[in-house]
């Protein structure tokens, strides 16, 4: 989603936490690769230069500091900044989003 | 040397009622679909899965869910399948969310024989509940434990009969580092080669990791999410 306001001239390298890095914009067609998705289970296509890898890896990456900024989806957020993006009391609790990931963009 | 069985039912044939269970795949993108439905059939109950997901309604593992093969699961994100949900509520289902980065640490460590880690993530939280925690560096981390299980079942793009494989772009996710962390590790594949004709600088999993290979019947991999704009914006 983010990756379509994203200024012309302005040079971004995107990162899925399901495995890629270099990721490009969705399929302009009708074609549509089932083994080429983002973290948002929505096809995407290849940017030249990207890279395929694991989820252990994936994180690595993330936890490991090597990303420079990272866009977060939130359920609610305070005055302070702090986020919450995965469980409401007595509620069903559907999966948390780490700190450092992009992942969640999709309205709920 | 030859892993190479013959059909899915026949490499799921021994998998015990209470197993634990890695099951591959990101949504429902790299899932080993063909050793699901084989497992479907046979309806082997009590299962204790270990997956990122839970498939949607209708498809992937949201099918054992509905066979009510599924005792407790232990996943990262389960928003897109209603019963389970309906399920864990009315507690017919012990449900285990995990930070996904520590998932698939938690896996890879299960596999590269290291019982435990560190890590910053969770600390604070619900997470970190009844978790040892450590000062390192200034630093607050909690311990989280390595996974295990009986059977890992998962999804490559080629193998050939020694069990080397490789994956196809993200539908490598975590299929190999569940390849590595089981007792017995099934994978199908979408093409069966002769050894040699995979490049052994493109094998992703070695053979060592895995014990039966097994050339999947058919493919529907259905995109999840269909997202697709006219014009190129992301």
């Amino acid at each position: 989603m983010i990756a379509g306001y994203v200024p012309a001239g302005i040079d971004v390298m995107f990162q899925s936490e399901n495995g890629m890095l270099g990721v490009g914009a969705p399929p302009t067609d009708d074609w549509a690769d089932p083994d080429l998705i983002n973290a948002g289970k929505q096809p995407v296509t290849e940017l030249p230069g990207c890279s395929f890898f694991a989820s252990e890896e994936s994180f690595a990456m993330i936890r490991g500091g090597h990303m420079d900024m990272s866009i977060l989806g939130a359920m609610q957020v305070d005055e302070h900044g702090n986020l919450a993006n995965w469980t409401i009391p007595g509620k069903m609790a559907k999966g948390m989003g780490e700190r450092w990931i992009w992942w969640r963009l999709r309205d709920e | 040397m030859n892993k190479v069985v013959r059909t899915a039912s026949e490499a799921v044939a021994d998998i015990a009622h209470g197993s634990t269970v890695m099951l591959g795949g990101f949504g429902l993108c790299g899932i080993p679909e063909n050793l699901i439905a084989a497992l479907v059939e046979r309806r082997v109950k009590g299962l204790h899965t270990i997956s990122n997901n839970m498939g949607v309604d209708g498809f992937g593992m949201g099918l054992m869910l509905e066979a009510g093969m599924i005792a407790s699961h232990i996943g990262s994100y389960v928003g897109e399948n209603r019963l389970l949900e309906a399920m864990v509520l009315k507690k017919e289902l012990d449900l285990t969310l995990i930070p996904q980065g520590t998932l698939a640490e938690r896996i890879r460590a299960g596999g590269a024989g290291i019982p435990a880690f560190y890590v910053p993530t969770g600390l604070g939280t619900m997470v970190a509940d009844g978790k040892e925690t450590r000062q390192i560096g200034g630093r607050f981390y909690i311990l989280e434990q390595a996974l295990h299980a009986d059977v890992a079942l998962i999804k490559a793009w080629k193998g050939d009969r020694l069990g080397n494989l490789v994956y196809r772009k993200t539908a490598r996710n975590f299929n190999p580092s569940m390849a590595t962390a089981a007792k017995l590790t099934i994978a199908e594949v979408e093409e069966l080669v002769e050894p040699g004709n995979l490049d052994p600088d493109h094998i992703t999993t070695p053979g060592i990791y895995v014990n039966r290979v097994v050339l999947g019947a058919e493919y529907r991999k259905p995109i999840e999410s269909k997202f697709i704009k006219s014009g190129g914006a992301a």
